[in-house]
């Protein structure tokens, strides 16, 4: 019980997610209905592209902006294994996450040279011209896209991830999402994560002390759009009609806004901004979507504009900050007689 | 394939490159001067576009007259933008990530708040010239493209007049090419920074009007317009005002050309391969050199 | 005790600017050797090449008897050979501990994890004297620590050879002698440093040998004492020079 206590004090945030994960478990139970479980569903789809999105742009910082664009493969991997092969989503996860990764990472490959904004542009670029190729591509139903059979009771099944009931999708959702997070937190403290860290500070002392960029940059990429087009697979089961709009530009940032809003790199971040931006802006769709179409997307520019502005390291950024300046407050003053015998000597 | 049909082509992509150029130049000259990349860009040109709706409905004014009108409103608007928002994200010895998110964010804002207002629906302007083409060595050419385009060359020789004559010009030359030495030579980076950005959403404006006469504005017209500033200023190396000229122009006739080779449907994908292969080996050449 | 470090005839050139002329020299294994120069005497550009980042237009790097010449900077680490940066880099999101975690897990131990690699680093930060501030971000210390963080860094890959790029730039001479004193025990340990420094006081008190540079060339080699009493040292360097 001690020791419990003492780890719930250094790791808050553990004790938030546990708490937000139980949350999450019993709301369908109290709230069973389609238009909230809708949302749900649609929080933990963004959430988890949203954090397969920060391996890459958070940890490596490598702004990808072609995400959208990634995760739509994911969809259409699913849409045709079901559609042409009958075969189960699950299974189409697995492929799409090698494919789809292995098809990214090698067409990334030469990109990877360059800097900032640059590689954003080649993500766009990339994510654009798959667009314009899944638009005329007659087999996965060019710019009609494709379709899914409604989900009649004898059909449902887990295997086929076919459920009638927006609650058990919701489930599915929040068990990948769940598992997603445990990946990233497991990245974030592990050998491959002080790589990926020290590159994104420093490429220049990555590279002293024997940290090969390059070789990281690739298995970020790999992990991150495998990672996010199984999200994609799981958004073509519930969603059940997907189109080359998946692939559009402002799709992408869906997935980069709320891990900007909840603090780029941090591995809560992009889980708690999605929680606080997309159930806002799906509510708000739908409360004034029909009035005054667009004006969801206003109040969601508007969060992020002001977050930049304000809070440019986000919400759990700001408040990691906070902690440590804390922190080092106090130490300061327990050195203070040290520190200053320096300064004067 | 014969000749006429390939000359058509490269008339048809100049004439698009027109309006690439313009954009380009846009993106370009904020570069210089900031060297962050404007994300919200295509939604500069979208913003001209409805303005110029506005002044042609509510007013009847043609659009080919409102471009002083809506230069200026552009300018000023640019400058309210920069001075007020944009400056707080740039700091000193930080990465541009933020920069990028902020115009992100406002580029959804602007097309978004246009949705507010004016919803979905196409809309289109009726200009004096509308429907008419003339007929140059054999090539078809409507008359608001070809007037667009003789815009363009006016407005890059102003430019050039303007950054070479002028005292604001000078020093937003100077800031482009050394910050620090320009401030310390008593520039105002702040007053520099703000003429800039205006600067660029007037040309954007500009581009916008041009494009109005021949085309039909919609909230989300701007993303296009956007990615192809991008490719526009990586052919033309970014910063760099006559690279984005031509750029631009390359940009189009890349494209008309290409939808030859390639059929229509897919020309897309060429530029955008294009694009990146430009990028990798600029970017390639370049480390190459400073080794 | 034999060389650990041969670099002979060794030039490079930026689009017709000669930066560095056929330099050559050697490096002793455990013992410190100090290269000096005015600004832009090319030293910095000779460290480059020595750590990798930039290619030599001509001339050869003999690490340990093997070449190593434009071999990319990420494969020095696990031969033994570890650098600071002049221009200060500390990972600046990331606390001093992680900074040096970072280090010990891709140098020549070869941790497998951060825990392992933890007990390891803080033993480099008691020994460099900023145990106490393990968890304080770089950007809140000052320089005499971001210094020795740059140096703990290095120092947690585990090298025999240690190349400091002027280290001891912008410290008061209370912080040097410190400094001076780490780089002793670091020596004592049995790596072998080579500096870059334009403190004469710093290099004559420390360094056994010394390598002059101007304008591109090594101009002279030796003990301190020689070097100082070198009368074309005199001349070109320490008459105007040593004054910081």
């Amino acid at each position: 019980m001690e020791k419990l206590k003492r780890y719930a004090k250094n790791n808050p945030m553990a004790v938030v997610m546990v708490v937000l994960l139980v949350l999450g478990v019993l709301l369908p139970l109290f709230l069973n209905k389609a238009y909230v479980l809708s949302i749900l569903c649609m929080t933990v789809y963004v959430a988890g592209c949203s954090l397969a999105w920060s391996i890459l742009g958070g940890m490596i910082g490598q702004i990808s902006l072609g995400h959208g664009a990634f995760a739509a493969i994911g969809a259409y991997i699913g849409t045709v294994f079901i559609t042409y092969f009958n075969t189960s989503p699950w299974i189409a996860m697995a492929v799409s996450f090698v494919v789809v990764g292995a098809t990214i990472t090698l067409l990334m490959t030469p990109c990877f040279g360059l800097k900032g904004a640059y590689f954003s542009l080649t993500t766009i670029a990339f994510g654009e011209a798959f667009r314009n190729i899944f638009t005329n591509w007659e087999y996965v139903g060019a710019g009609q896209g494709m379709m899914l059979p409604l989900v009649r009771a004898k059909d449902e099944s887990l295997w086929m991830l076919a459920f009638r009931s927006k609650a058990s999708y919701y489930y599915v959702g929040l068990v990948l999402l769940v598992v997603f997070y445990l990946i990233v937190k497991w990245i974030d403290g592990s050998k491959l994560g002080y790589a990926l860290k020290t590159i994104r500070e420093d490429e220049g002392t990555a590279e002293a002390i024997g940290i090969k960029p390059i070789k990281y940059k690739l298995i970020a990429t790999f992990i991150s759009t495998g990672m996010v087009s199984v999200m994609g697979v799981f958004y073509a089961t519930y969603i059940r009609y997907i189109s080359p709009e998946l692939m559009l530009q402002s799709k992408s940032l869906e997935f980069v806004l709320p891990a900007v809003i909840g603090g780029i790199s941090t591995v809560e971040g992009p889980v708690l901004g999605s929680l606080i931006i997309v159930p806002l802006s799906q509510y708000l769709n739908s409360a004034l979507g029909s009035k005054l179409p667009g004006s969801n997307l206003v109040v969601y520019a508007l969060i992020l504009i002001v977050v930049v502005l304000f809070r440019p390291s986000g919400l759990l950024g700001w408040w990691q900050e906070q902690r440590q300046k804390k922190r080092i407050a106090a130490e300061k003053a327990e050195l203070g007689e040290e520190g200053k015998e320096q300064v004067n000597g | 394939m014969n000749f006429n049909v390939i000359f058509q082509a490269i008339v048809n992509g100049l004439m698009i490159g027109g309006i690439y150029s313009l954009i380009g130049m846009s993106l370009t000259i904020i570069f210089g001067v900031m060297k962050v990349i404007n994300f919200c860009q295509g939604e500069l040109l979208m913003l001209g576009m409805y303005c110029t709706y506005v002044l042609n409905s509510k007013l009847g004014m043609d659009p080919f007259l409102a471009i002083p009108i809506v230069a200026v409103i552009m300018f000023l608007f640019g400058v309210l933008l920069q001075s007020l928002l944009i400056t707080r994200s740039i700091r000193d010895g930080d990465d541009d990530t933020n920069v990028l998110f902020l115009t992100a964010g406002l580029g959804i804002l602007f097309s978004s708040s246009m949705q507010v207002i004016f919803g979905t629906n196409y809309r289109s302007v009726e200009s004096h010239f509308a429907n008419q083409t003339v007929s140059i060595a054999g090539a078809a050419l409507s008359v608001n493209r070809l007037i667009s385009f003789l815009i363009l060359i006016a407005l890059t020789v102003l430019l050039f007049l303007f950054l070479k004559k002028t005292r604001i010009g000078k020093q937003i030359r100077a800031t482009s090419q050394n910050r620090t030495g320009a401030s310390v030579c008593g520039i105002q980076a702040k007053l520099v920074y703000a003429c800039t950005y205006g600067l660029g959403a007037a040309i954007a404006g500009v581009a916008g009007a041009c494009l109005m006469t021949y085309y039909y504005v919609f909230p989300n017209v701007g993303s296009v317009y956007g990615t192809r500033s991008f490719i526009v200023v990586t052919i033309g190396t970014l910063g760099n005002i006559v690279g984005g000229f031509f750029g631009g122009l390359v940009l189009g006739c890349l494209e008309t050309l290409g939808a030859l080779v390639v059929t229509s449907a897919y020309k897309e994908t060429l530029v955008y391969v294009c694009f990146v292969i430009i990028l990798v080996v600029k970017q390639r050449l370049q480390a190459k050199r400073r080794a | 005790m034999g060389n650990i470090l041969s670099i002979s005839g060794l030039s490079k050139s930026f689009r017709g600017l000669q930066a560095v002329n056929n330099v050559s020299f050697n490096v002793r294994e455990g013992g410190i050797t100090g290269m000096i120069g005015s600004n832009g005497a090319g030293k910095t550009t000779v460290f480059n090449m020595i750590s990798g980042v930039l290619v030599p237009t001509a001339g050869t790097i003999t690490y340990r008897d093997q070449d190593i010449t434009g071999k990319p900077s990420y494969c020095y680490t696990d031969m033994g050979i570890a650098r600071t940066f002049q221009i200060m880099k500390p990972l600046r999101h990331m606390s001093v501990l992680d900074n040096v975690i970072s280090g010990a897990l891709y140098g020549r131990k070869h941790y497998k994890s951060a825990k392992e690699a933890k007990e390891y680093a803080e033993e480099i930060l008691q020994f460099t004297g900023l145990y106490e501030r393990r968890n304080w971000l770089p950007g809140e210390m000052g320089t005499p620590f971001k210094k020795r963080l740059e140096v703990a860094r290095a120092l947690a890959t585990d090298p025999d050879l240690l190349l400091l790029d002027e280290v001891m730039a912008g410290l008061n001479p209370t912080e040097t002698d410190e400094a001076i004193e780490l780089f002793r025990a670091i020596n004592a340990r049995g790596t072998t440093i080579l500096l870059i420094e334009h403190i004469m006081h710093a290099v004559a008190t420390l360094c056994e040998e010394v390598v002059v540079m101007h304008h591109g060339e090594k101009v002279a080699e030796g003990t301190p004492e020689q070097v100082m009493n070198d009368p074309y040292v005199i001349e070109i360097y320490l008459g105007k020079g040593d004054d910081d």
